[in-house]
């Protein structure tokens, strides 16, 4: 017998989004500091960082895209909206996290990666525009 | 993404150096999607019970562990770059005390076949992804990677305690195979041959000696 989808499955689904959100606000955060170690240390080539870098833009982008796919998909998303706003949330709690995020994951394929130096800069530029989230536990 | 990707488990990030293609997975709760430093969304899907930081005067891929115990099984996953063949490396064990192993390899929800055995494994042994065993000394210079084709681009290894014992991982890494110019003789002389027989794996050592 089919199950239909329900408040349980929006509320997964609104779980989801949280979980992917806030650990890609860490995770950006915590791989520019890795970064910028292995530029200060120069434990690895300029090149191998910054390949580095420009694949994990990608996978923030892809991150980022399955939020974009869940908007798109007008009934669903009205519906974990519907049970945000419950909690006291609101749409905008979204595109608070999402467009430091997005402007990090557009820029880094761009920015300057030429010298260990450029490097440090980079991850000194990501590390001021994404604060780190509120933690239970250390991180 | 880029690959390779290796994964070592343990409980403190600074605790050892990884290598270039490696990063210390140090989370005990369902952190999947997490982006490494690397480029790749890995990360468990099901929660491991705990994690212990164990010898940082060996090899950084075995200093420590994570452990999933009493019927609790665990599920990591590697989103991959592409499908096809992936080389896949792990180390089993534990560098301080006795303890289970065993891990199987999932293409999505398929499964691509038992990795390392089921078995109560002596401390500081640590099996490869061929199912053999090496000290942590030899584990470094001697394990050997499996080949796995993949026709998604979920990659999940999982481990399903099936007693009252505890269970652990190391490390886990994956990377794109490397092309086979002698596909056609190792066709002819070693079918691969999925599954847990002993002339499976017996086809696997050969195979792996000719790369």
């Amino acid at each position: 017998m089919a199950i239909a989808s329900n408040p349980m499955h929006a509320f997964r689904i609104l779980n989801q989004c949280m979980t992917n959100l806030v650990q890609l606000q860490r995770d950006v955060r915590s791989n520019a500091a890795a970064w910028k170690s292995m530029a200060q240390g120069q434990t690895q080539p300029i090149v191998t960082i910054a390949g580095f870098m420009t694949t994990a833009a990608a996978a923030y982008s892809t991150r980022l895209g399955w939020l974009d796919a869940l908007q798109a998909n007008t009934s669903l998303w009205n519906r974990v909206r519907t049970i945000w706003t419950v909690l006291g949330g609101t749409a905008a709690d979204f595109n608070d996290i999402v467009t430091p995020l997005r402007a990090v994951a557009n820029q880094l394929p761009l920015a300057d990666k030429s010298s260990y130096a450029a490097i440090i800069t980079a991850c000194d530029q990501i590390l001021a525009a994404v604060d780190a989230p509120d933690t239970l536990w250390p991180e | 993404m880029t690959y390779p990707q290796g994964v070592a488990f343990r409980a403190t990030s600074g605790y050892v150096t990884d290598g270039a293609d490696d990063w210390g997975e140090t989370a005990t709760t369902a952190n999947y999607p997490t982006t490494t430093p690397q480029g790749n969304n890995v990360g468990w899907e099901t929660a491991p019970s705990g994690t212990r930081d164990r010898d940082s005067g060996i090899d950084a891929r075995l200093a420590g562990i994570h452990f999933a115990a009493f019927f609790t099984p665990f599920t990591y996953r590697f989103d991959l770059d592409s499908t096809g063949e992936k080389s896949i490396r792990c180390a089993a064990g534990d560098a301080t005390s006795n303890n289970s192993i065993g891990v199987e390899v999932f293409d999505t929800s398929s499964s691509l076949g038992v990795l390392v055995t089921d078995l109560f494994a002596s401390a500081g042994n640590f099996d490869d992804a061929a199912d053999a065993a090496y000290s942590a000394a030899n584990w470094p210079g001697s394990n050997s990677p499996v080949t796995k084709t993949f026709t998604t681009t979920i990659c999940r290894f999982g481990c399903s305690p099936n007693a009252s014992n505890t269970y652990v991982i190391a490390y886990l890494r994956v990377e794109n195979a490397q092309p086979v110019l002698n596909r056609g003789m190792q066709m002819k002389s070693a079918p691969r041959v999925k599954g847990k027989s002993s002339s499976a794996r017996f086809g696997e050592t050969n195979i792996k000696t000719w790369f």
